[in-house]
């Protein structure tokens, strides 16, 4: 039962972190600007992890890369964003 | 039975400047059997923005171009306000929008390039508003269309 709701969780989630970064990058397309480049990379790290999240499920490396690799993802969203917010404000300035 | 080939033509002309990738999805067919009929079709292809839109015939370029446009949530939104409410501060129109006034100028750029806007003492206008008018009633937004309109509207808010 436990496997059938994390593979159910697993599908939906790669699913949906897929759509949303095809929107982003869409949005990238148009603006072509550093801030949408970050914020769509942080949106990319939430489909990494999601795919962390099957390769672990298809027993592709133990438990522990799992773990490590979840967080460090973490840490790379959250320095995104505060990168994107950070090249945002520079950019308003400037026009 | 309607043929495929109808199918399209009928498409195009409810829907004018739509995009290849819209005919596919919609009408679920395969791309080059949508570019196929195209080819053979009474139909325009204008390229606008890196993407080529279809039209039925009788639309001039200026109309094309003004229609690719307006097909986009936020431009339409932008343009709508303005015949509404129009001559108004690029702040306030903004405001009247509800969006980011990096949104707006983003936008601005474009519908401005396109004759859809011009600012006249430093107020923004519609120049040509019956024409404007009756496009806009014809643009439709597709689905990811809006979507990834939302989402810049969205962006351009949290980070503005």
């Amino acid at each position: 039962m436990a496997t059938v709701l994390l593979s159910l969780l697993l599908g939906v989630g790669t699913v949906a972190a897929g759509l949303v970064v095809a929107v982003a990058l869409a949005a990238l397309l148009q603006r072509r600007s550093v801030p949408y480049l970050l914020v769509t990379l942080a949106l990319a790290t939430v489909l990494a992890r999601a795919l962390v999240g099957v390769a672990l499920a298809l027993d592709l490396f133990p438990d522990q890369t799992h773990h490590t690799l979840e967080h460090a993802l973490d840490a790379v969203m959250v320095g995104l964003v505060v990168a994107a917010v950070y090249t945002a404000r520079r950019g308003g300035v400037g026009e | 039975m309607t043929s495929t080939r109808d199918r399209i033509a009928a498409r195009v002309r409810s829907d004018p400047g739509i995009h290849v990738n819209a005919l596919v999805r919609d009408l679920d067919l395969a791309p080059g059997q949508v570019q196929y009929h195209l080819r053979r079709l009474d139909v325009v292809g204008d390229e606008q923005f890196g993407r080529t839109h279809y039209y039925p015939p009788g639309y001039d370029p200026w109309e094309r171009a003004a229609l690719a446009l307006l097909r986009r949530e936020t431009a339409a939104d932008i343009v709508a306000v303005l015949l509404d409410d129009g001559p108004l501060t690029a702040t306030e129109t903004a405001a009247r929008v509800g969006i980011a006034d990096s949104t707006l100028s983003w936008h601005r750029g474009r519908l401005a390039e396109a004759g859809l806007l011009a600012s006249e003492d430093g107020r923004l206008v519609v120049p040509e508003p019956e024409r404007t008018a009756a496009l806009l009633d014809r643009a439709d937004p597709s689905i990811p269309e809006r979507l990834v309109d939302r989402f810049t509207r969205l962006v351009d808010d949290l980070l503005d």
